[in-house]
Order: structure tokens, then sequence, then C-alpha cells
């Protein structure tokens, strides 16, 4: 992976965010925050609605409607602001702990979101009379909360490596 | 009390202090904060948009306002008692960061912007609570409350990127003889130029190390040249103080070097060699990571500069060669270490030279 890292960042889009990361770094940083902004809001709104603690005059399904566009357009948009740091920095990036394990939580979250958009679609009638008061769904609901908070976690981590000890791939050379 | 020694007692306080001497509250901080402010951005869009008629706009505006500015109040706390964290350990350094100016005025103009949107369209809400978006002015407030935020959002991240060599001067500051050496003596050079414009390794590499490391290894040798084989070394009095002159370089250097919190390199350096060199970032994690053993390496540095100090108090040369040695063998097992780990070449070079290779 660090030759993989190396590589990359002799790459010409690589080496042209580089040369102007001065300025490029926190505005595409800062859109990566505004895009978890958006999820986060968007998370906390069906999270809530299906714990039945907010949104209680909509549907499931019209939260769903309402803010899962929202939570998609917000993951491309992290994706791509994410895409593009790594790009910037890839050392600082890939020879992380912190961002692999970032990126498995990601790759998690990701499919639960699809799978609760299209389940949602499909059964709609199943979630708003039996599926929100159960015990495993309503776990999920809070349980996505901790490993969103997680992944922020990790994401500012990816600076501060260390804090892994030897699962660190940096401290290891 | 004036401004800066209240920012300065801030500093001082026994939390200020814990944060600052741990490796991992700071980053923890760094996230809850990030947390906390995308569930306040988040929570605001939703009501922004709400107001503008881009989304839930068939909503009753009053009681999902309500529900969701419970949210946005609760995590506004929790952002504001992290970033005063965060504010504390260096209030000095962020108090005069343009960004960080920048951002608390933000911050102000929208909490102005919000009493102004409760004023107008917040007055007449029962008038409007069921239709698709709030009347003109409501809607001003809501386009500015969206933009303020954003770019608080964008304040709050530059802050990070302006601050980190203000932070390594205040850790180490430059010593006199730093001042000195980069601008030929007191007496010499405008006060700006006696300001270093940051400090780093690298720096203290450039400016102090390489120069007087380069005039050591070269004062005594085995030079073959047209002539034969001869041996060079210091012999007159001036000769002899020049060399005093760099040992005692590289003793200050060593000082400056093992400063807490001295970064790798300035933001924005990159290695000329990547192949085979560290990035300045992973420098970085190193330093952060093994500072003792960096330490302890800087310190085995500064020991032969002092034999070679010893040496040059007796004009006795074979014992300036052995220092010198031990100096070139100090500077090569730090490098091979931190520098370029992966530049086969020069480990199978320290090999053969008998060099200290951990």
């Amino acid at each position: 992976m660090n030759d993989f890292a190396v590589w990359l960042s002799t790459t010409r889009p690589s080496v042209f965010l580089q040369m102007h990361e001065v300025w490029m770094i926190p505005v595409i940083q800062s859109l990566h925050i505004i895009g978890i902004g958006v999820a986060v809001g968007s998370v906390l709104m069906l999270s809530l609605r299906v714990l039945g603690w907010a949104g209680m005059d909509q549907t499931v399904r019209e939260t769903q409607l309402r803010f899962g566009p929202w939570l998609t357009g917000a993951l491309c948009l992290l994706l791509a602001t994410g895409g593009l740091l790594v790009l910037a920095e890839p050392v600082r990036e890939l020879v992380t702990f912190s961002f692999w394990l970032k990126m498995a939580c990601v790759a998690m979250l990701t499919a639960l979101a699809v799978a609760f958009q299209v389940s949602v679609g499909r059964h709609e009638q199943r979630w708003e009379q039996t599926l929100v008061r159960h015990r495993a769904v309503r776990l999920v609901a809070v349980l996505v909360f901790i490993v969103l908070g997680g992944i922020i976690l990790l994401g500012r981590l990816i600076a501060y490596d260390h804090i892994w000890g030897h699962l660190s791939p940096a401290t290891r050379s | 009390m004036e401004i800066s020694a209240w920012l300065k007692s801030l500093e001082g306080t026994g939390l200020a202090a814990g944060i600052r001497d741990s490796l991992t509250i700071f980053p923890i901080l760094e996230s809850v904060h990030v947390m906390a402010l995308s569930v306040v951005f988040g929570t605001i869009l939703i009501v922004d948009l709400r107001v503008l008629g881009i989304a839930s706009a068939r909503r009753p505006f009053a009681r999902m306002s309500s529900e969701l500015l419970r949210i946005t109040w609760a995590a506004f706390a929790v952002a504001a008692l992290t970033g005063a964290s965060m504010f504390i350990t260096n209030a000095r350094v962020y108090a005069s960061n343009t960004s960080f100016r920048v951002k608390m005025v933000l911050l102000v103009v929208a909490g102005l912007n919000m009493v102004l949107f409760h004023l107008t369209a917040g007055r007449s809400v029962a008038r409007w609570d069921r239709a698709a978006s709030a009347p003109g002015f409501g809607k001003v407030t809501a386009t500015l409350s969206l933009a303020l935020w954003i770019a608080v959002i964008f304040a709050g991240r530059v802050i990070g990127f302006t601050t980190t060599g203000a932070q390594a001067r205040q850790a180490a500051p430059p010593s006199e003889n730093f001042d000195d050496f980069l601008t030929g003596g007191a007496d010499s050079g405008s006060p700006a130029a006696r300001q270093p414009s940051s400090l780093s390794v690298r720096a203290i590499m450039a400016a102090m190390v390489d120069p007087s490391g380069d005039f050591l290894f070269e004062s005594i040798a085995d030079v073959a040249d047209e002539r034969g084989v001869t041996h060079k070394a210091p012999t007159t009095s001036q000769e002899w103080g020049a060399v005093r002159h760099h040992l005692q370089v590289l003793v200050d250097a060593q000082r400056l070097l093992i400063a807490p919190g001295l970064r790798a390199a300035d933001p924005g350096d990159r290695s000329s060699n990547p192949e085979v060199e560290n990035e300045p970032e992973q420098v970085q994690r190193l330093l952060d990571s093994e500072h003792p053993d960096f330490v302890r390496r800087a310190e085995r540095l500064r020991e032969a500069a002092t034999l070679g100090l010893k040496a040059v108090d007796t004009h006795d040369r074979t014992a300036l060669f052995a220092a010198i040695t031990a100096i070139d063998k100090a500077c090569e097992s730090c490098h091979l270490h931190y520098w370029y780990p992966n530049d086969e070449r020069a480990h199978q070079a320290a090999r053969e030279e008998g060099g200290i290779i951990e």
C-alpha cells in the first residue's frame, strides 16, 4: 500500500492537487464536512422517525422520500471530496489504520442505507405498522448513529494515527 | 485584566495543560466538535430549506422547527464546549488567528440573523405555517443563515491550516544563538529578518546542522589529488576556532531539535525524492509516535559534538577525527530511521562503514 500511495502521489492529478494544496485541501475538507452535515441530518431524521421520537407528522415512507435522496446525494459528495483528499495526500490517508477502518464502516453504513431505502419502498405498510416496533430495527436505528459518529471520529484520527500504536502502519517502518 | 494576560492564564489552567499533554484528548475533542457541528448544520439546513420552500414544504413549520431546534441547541452546546476546550490549549495563538476571529464574527452574525428571523417571519408564523414557504424577509434570513453556517465551517477548517507554524514557534522559542546564526549577529538584519518564518526540523537542519556538518566533514580528511595523498586538518588557531564554532552550532541545534511539538517541516513541504525518502507527514508521524527515540538519537549528536569540542581544546587531531566520524554516524543513523528508511543503498553503505543501524 505504501508503494501504491507513493506512486499515486506522483500521478498528474495528484501533483496538481499538491501544487494547489494551500487552498484546495481546506476547501475540499470543508465541502466534505458540509456533506457530513447533510448526511448526519438525514440519518438523524430517519432514525428518530423510525424510533418514533421526532417527525411523527410524517409516515416512514414520507420521511424516507424527503431525506433518502439527500442522504444519497451527501454520500456522493462525500465520496467525491473524499476521493480528492486521498488523491491530494495519498500517503497521509492510505498508510493509516484509521482510514481503512473508516472505509469498512462507510461500506457497512452505505449498504445499510441502500437496504433501508429499498425496503421502505417495497414494504411500505410493514414499516409503518410492525417494523418500527421491532426491537432489532430500533436497535439498528440507534447503532447507525453510533457508527456514523465512529466514522467522523476515524476521519479525524487519520491525522493522528499514532493513537493506534502498532496497529498503525505509520509507526512500523 | 489585560486580554493577552487572561488568554495566557487560560493556557496555564490544569485543564488546558491536561489536554495539551495528552496525545488522545485533542483529536477526540476535534472529532466530537465535528460530530456536534454536523448535527447543528444538518438540522439548520432542514429548517432553512423548509423556510425557503425547497424541501419538506408540506410540513407545518412551527412543529417541525420546535422539534429540530432543540436538537440544534443541544448540539451547539456540545460544539461550544469542545471548541472552548480546544481554544484554551493555545488561547493566544487562536485569538490572534485571522480565521478564528472570522469564525467568531460569523457565529455572532448567524446568531443575530436568527434573532432577526424570529422578530420578522417568526412572529407571523401562524399565517404561513402550512404555506409552502415563508414570506420574503424570512427567505432572505434563511438564505443568509445557510451562507453564514457554510462560511463558519470553512473558516473553522482553515484555522487548522494556519496555526501550525505559530504553535511550533511557541513550543520552541528560537534561542539567541539561532537568531545570530540566521542573521549573522545581533547587529545585522532588520527585526523582521531576525524572526524565522517558522521553526521545523527541516529548517533547523538547513540553517544549522547541514552547513556546520559539511564544514566539519571537510575540515579533517585525507585528500587524494594530483599532489598525492595529503592529510587535511586544522592547524592555525583561526582554523581551530572555526571548527569550534561549528561544533557549538551542532550542540545548540540539538537543543532546538528536541523541543516538544517541533514540526518535521513547514506545511506544504514535499520530499524531492519520494521514492526513497519519507514525506514530511510520515516523518511527522514517526516524530509524534517515537519522540523519546528521536531525543535519544539527537543526544548522540550532542555527545559526539561535545567530544569534538574537547578535542579542539587540546588540539588533538585524532580525537577530532573520531568525534567527527561519530557525528557522521549519529546523523546517518537518525536519517536512516526517520528520513529515508526505504533507501537500501544507504543502509548498505552504513553497514559497510560500521554505522549505527537500529
